[in-house]
C-alpha cells in the first residue's frame, strides 16, 4: 500500500489519460481535455510535494525512490505538462487535433518523465524515457493533414529508435560487467574495478541519453523535430523531455557510476564542448524561429551539463536548477511563438512587434534575456551557478568556452530584440493572445523574474540524489 | 576430454545459428534471407531448451518466429523483389558495419575472464519449480511495476497509431 501511495502522482496522471482514452469519442473541444490534464498536473505536482514521506522513501523493492531529487523533477515535470496544456488549446482546435488523445499522450509522456526521475534501477529509467519518447514520436506526428509534421515524426522515430537501442544495448553491456540493475550495486561492482565491458556500456548509455537531452553530436532530431511539430509540441520536448533526460543522466552518473567518475567525465566533457559550440554558432544562421530555439535547446544542454562534469553537490544542484529554470524560460519562449501565430515561424514575424504588441514583445524581451544570461533574470543565475561549479571543481577551460559560446549567444538572441524594438512594423498587428496563453506566459514570466531576483530560494530544495 | 551429448548439441546449435545469420545477411533474394532469419530463431529457442529456458524458448517461437517474422514478410510484399535482387547486396558503409560489430563480439570474447561468471545473478535456482512458473512470479512480484510500465508504453503505442493512421480529418 505504501508503494501505491509513493506511485501516487504517477498514478493521478495514468488515471487522467485512461479517463480521456475511454471518453475519447465524446470529448469534441480541446477545453474539456485541457482541463482534466490540468487538474491531473496540479493534483500529481501537489500530492508529490505536500504529502509527508520519510527520507528516501523506497518503494516496489527498491527500483522506484521518493527523495528530494525526484520530487524536485516531478515538480518541473507537472509544471511542464501544465504550462504546455495551457499554450496547446488554442493550436487544438486550429488544427483539428483530436484533444482527448493528444491530452492522454501528454499525460502519459509526463508519467514516464517521472519515473525516470525517480528510477534507481536502469530497467524503470529505461522504461520511463521509452514512454516519454514513444508519446513525443506520436505528439510530433499528430498533426497528421500537414507533411512536414510527418516527416518530421518519421525522422524524430528512426533516430529515436536507434539511440533507445543504443542506450539499451548500453545498459545491456553494463549488466553484463557489473551483474546488477540497481543503482547500488552497480555502484558497488563499479567500485571493484573496471572492464572493457563496462567502460563501452557507460559510453553507449551517455550516448543513448545524450539523444535524449538533445547534446550534440546526437542533436541532429532537434532542429527538425522542433520545425516539423506544432510549436506546443517543440515547446513540452524543449523543456520536458531534456530534464527528464537530465534527470536521469545525473542520478546514473553520479549514484549508478558515481564511485569511478573518470568513466564517464571525459564523454561529458566532449558532449558539453560540442553542445555549446555547434548549438550557439548554428544558431547564428537560423531565420526560422523554431530552428533557432532549437540550436539554442542544444547549446543549453550542454550548459546544463556543466554542473554534472563538475560532480560535486553544489554542481549537481547547479544542475538541477539549470534544467528547471530553463524549462520555464524556454516554455515562455515558446508561448510567445504559440500566441503570435503563424507570423511568428519566421524571425522577420518579430519585426517592429513593440509598436504593434508591446506586452507580447515585452514577454519575448524578457525570456530572450533570460535565455542569453542577462541578469536580473534567472538564466543568469542558472548559467553563473553551473560555470561556478565548473571553476571550482578545476575546469576553468571548460567555464571559459562557457562563456565565449553566451557572448556567441547573445547575437542571435539579441537579434530578435532589435528586429521587436528597433524596427517599423509590417504587415497586419498580431491577434489578442488567448487568456490561456496568457495565463502560462505570467507563470513563466514570474519564475524567470523571481529566480533572478532570488537566487538562492531553490536553496536546500534542489538537491542532488 | 570427453564430449557429452549436451555439448555436442550446443555446438551444432550455435555452429547453425551463426551460419543461418551469415546467409540471412548475404542472401540476395529476401524471401531467402528471412527464411534463414527463420532458421536463426529456431537455433536461438533450441538454445534455450538447452539452457533449460522452455518458457524462453516457447516465446522465441511463438513471438519472433511466428509475429515478427511474419511482419518482415508483410512487409516483403512491399517491396519489388526483382529489383532488389538486382541491386548490390551492401550499402556503402558495410566495412564500418562488420569493424563495430566485430569491435563488440571482441569485447565480449575478451572480458570472457575467470571470475566475471559469478558476478552475474544465478539464476533464481527454486527447486522443483518449472521455468514458467518461476518467471510469472518474478514477472509479477519482482518485476510487476516495469511490467505494469511496459503495458502503458504498448497503451501508448496503440493509441498513438490510432491517432496518427486514421483516416483524414472529418473538416
Amino acid at each position: 500500500m505504501t508503494d501505491l501511495i509513493l506511485l501516487a502522482p504517477e498514478l493521478i496522471l495514468v488515471g487522467a489519460a485512461l479517463t480521456l482514452i475511454l471518453t475519447a469519442r465524446h470529448v469534441r473541444r480541446a477545453q474539456p481535455a485541457a482541463v482534466v490534464a490540468l487538474v491531473a498536473a496540479v493534483g500529481a505536482a501537489g500530492f508529490g510535494v505536500t504529502v509527508p514521506l520519510q527520507e528516501f522513501a523506497v518503494a516496489f523493492e527498491g527500483i522506484i525512490v521518493r527523495d528530494g531529487y525526484a520530487r524536485f523533477f516531478n515538480v518541473v515535470f507537472t509544471a511542464n505538462l501544465a504550462l504546455v496544456t495551457l499554450l496547446s488549446v488554442r493550436h487544438l482546435n486550429a488544427e483539428r487535433v483530436r484533444p482527448a488523445e493528444y491530452h492522454a499522450l501528454l499525460l502519459l509522456a509526463t508519467t514516464g518523465m517521472m519515473l525516470a526521475g525517480s528510477a534507481v534501477d536502469v530497467l524503470i529509467l529505461y522504461l520511463g524515457l521509452e514512454l516519454m519518447t514513444l508519446c513525443s514520436y506520436f505528439l510530433v506526428g499528430i498533426t497528421r493533414d500537414n507533411p512536414m509534421s510527418n516527416e518530421a515524426a518519421i525522422k524524430y522515430f528512426l533516430l529515436g529508435s536507434f539511440a533507445s537501442a543504443v542506450l539499451l544495448y548500453g545498459i545491456a553491456l553494463v549488466y553484463g560487467a557489473t551483474g546488477a540493475t540497481d543503482f547500488a550495486a552497480i555502484s558497488a561492482a563499479v567500485s571493484l574495478g573496471q572492464s572493457p565491458l563496462l567502460l563501452a556500456g557507460v559510453a553507449l548509455v551517455i550516448g543513448g541519453l545524450g539523444f535524449k537531452i538533445a547534446a550534440a553530436p546526437f542533436h541532429a532530431w532537434a532542429p527538425d523535430a522542433y520545425q516539423g511539430a506544432s510549436p506546443p509540441v517543440a515547446a513540452f520536448l524543449a523543456a520536458g523531455s531534456k530534464a527528464a533526460g537530465l534527470a536521469a543522466l545525473v542520478r546514473l552518473c553520479l549514484s549508478g557510476f558515481g564511485p569511478e567518475p573518470g568513466m564517464w567525465r571525459g564523454i561529458l566533457v566532449a558532449l558539453a564542448v560540442l553542445s555549446m559550440t555547434i548549438g550557439s554558432l548554428l544558431a547564428v544562421s537560423q531565420s526560422d524561429m523554431k530552428r533557432l530555439l532549437a540550436y539554442s535547446s542544444i547549446a543549453h544542454a550542454g550548459y546544463a551539463l556543466l554542473g554534472l562534469i563538475a560532480g560535486t553537490p553544489e554542481g549537481a544542484s547547479a544542475t538541477m536548477i539549470y534544467a528547471f529554470i530553463y524549462a520555464f524560460m524556454t516554455l515562455g519562449a515558446f508561448g510567445v511563438l504559440i500566441g503570435l501565430g503563424e507570423r511568428a515561424e519566421q524571425l522577420t514575424g518579430f519585426q517592429g512587434l513593440a509598436k504593434t504588441d508591446p506586452r507580447a514583445s515585452g514577454f519575448m524581451f524578457l525570456f530572450l534575456l533570460s535565455l542569453t544570461g542577462i541578469p536580473p533574470t534567472a538564466g543568469f543565475a542558472a548559467k553563473f551557478a553551473v560555470i561556478l561549479a565548473a571553476v571550482r571543481a578545476g575546469y576553468v577551460a571548460l567555464a571559459v568556452v562557457a562563456v565565449l559560446c553566451s557572448v556567441v549567444s547573445a547575437y542571435f538572441y539579441m537579434r530578435v530584440a532589435v528586429l521587436m524594438y528597433m524596427r517599423d512594423p509590417e504587415g497586419e498587428p498580431p491577434q489578442r493572445f488567448p487568456i490561456a496563453v496568457l495565463a502560462a506566459l505570467a507563470v513563466a514570466a514570474l519564475v524567470t523574474v523571481a529566480g533572478g531576483i532570488f537566487p538562492g530560494g531553490f536553496d536546500g530544495w534542489a538537491a542532488g540524489p | 576430454m570427453a564430449i557429452s551429448a549436451g555439448q555436442i548439441v550446443f555446438y551444432y546449435l550455435a555452429a547453425a545459428g551463426i551460419a543461418s545469420a551469415i546467409l540471412a545477411v548475404t542472401r540476395r533474394n529476401p524471401v531467402h534471407s528471412v527464411l534463414w532469419v527463420l532458421s536463426l530463431f529456431l537455433h536461438v529457442a533450441g538454445l534455450f531448451l538447452l539452457a533449460g529456458a522452455e518458457f524462453l524458448a516457447a516465446v522465441q517461437i511463438i513471438v519472433y518466429a511466428g509475429a515478427i517474422l511474419v511482419v518482415y514478410v508483410f512487409f516483403l510484399m512491399l517491396v519489388d523483389l526483382p529489383k532488389e535482387e538486382a541491386g548490390p547486396r551492401f550499402g556503402a558503409h558495410w566495412p564500418l558495419c562488420l569493424m563495430v560489430g566485430l569491435g563488440f563480439a571482441a569485447i565480449a570474447l575478451w572480458v570472457r575472464v575467470p571470475g566475471l561468471q559469478t558476478a552475474a545473478p544465478a539464476p533464481a535456482a527454486a527447486p522443483n519449480t518449472g521455468s514458467v512458473e518461476s518467471f510469472g512470479s518474478a514477472l509479477f512480484k519482482q518485476f510487476v511495476l516495469p511490467f505494469e510500465i511496459l503495458s502503458l508504453v504498448l497503451l501508448a503505442a496503440i493509441v498513438g497509431a490510432v491517432v496518427v493512421g486514421r483516416r483524414r480529418t472529418e473538416a
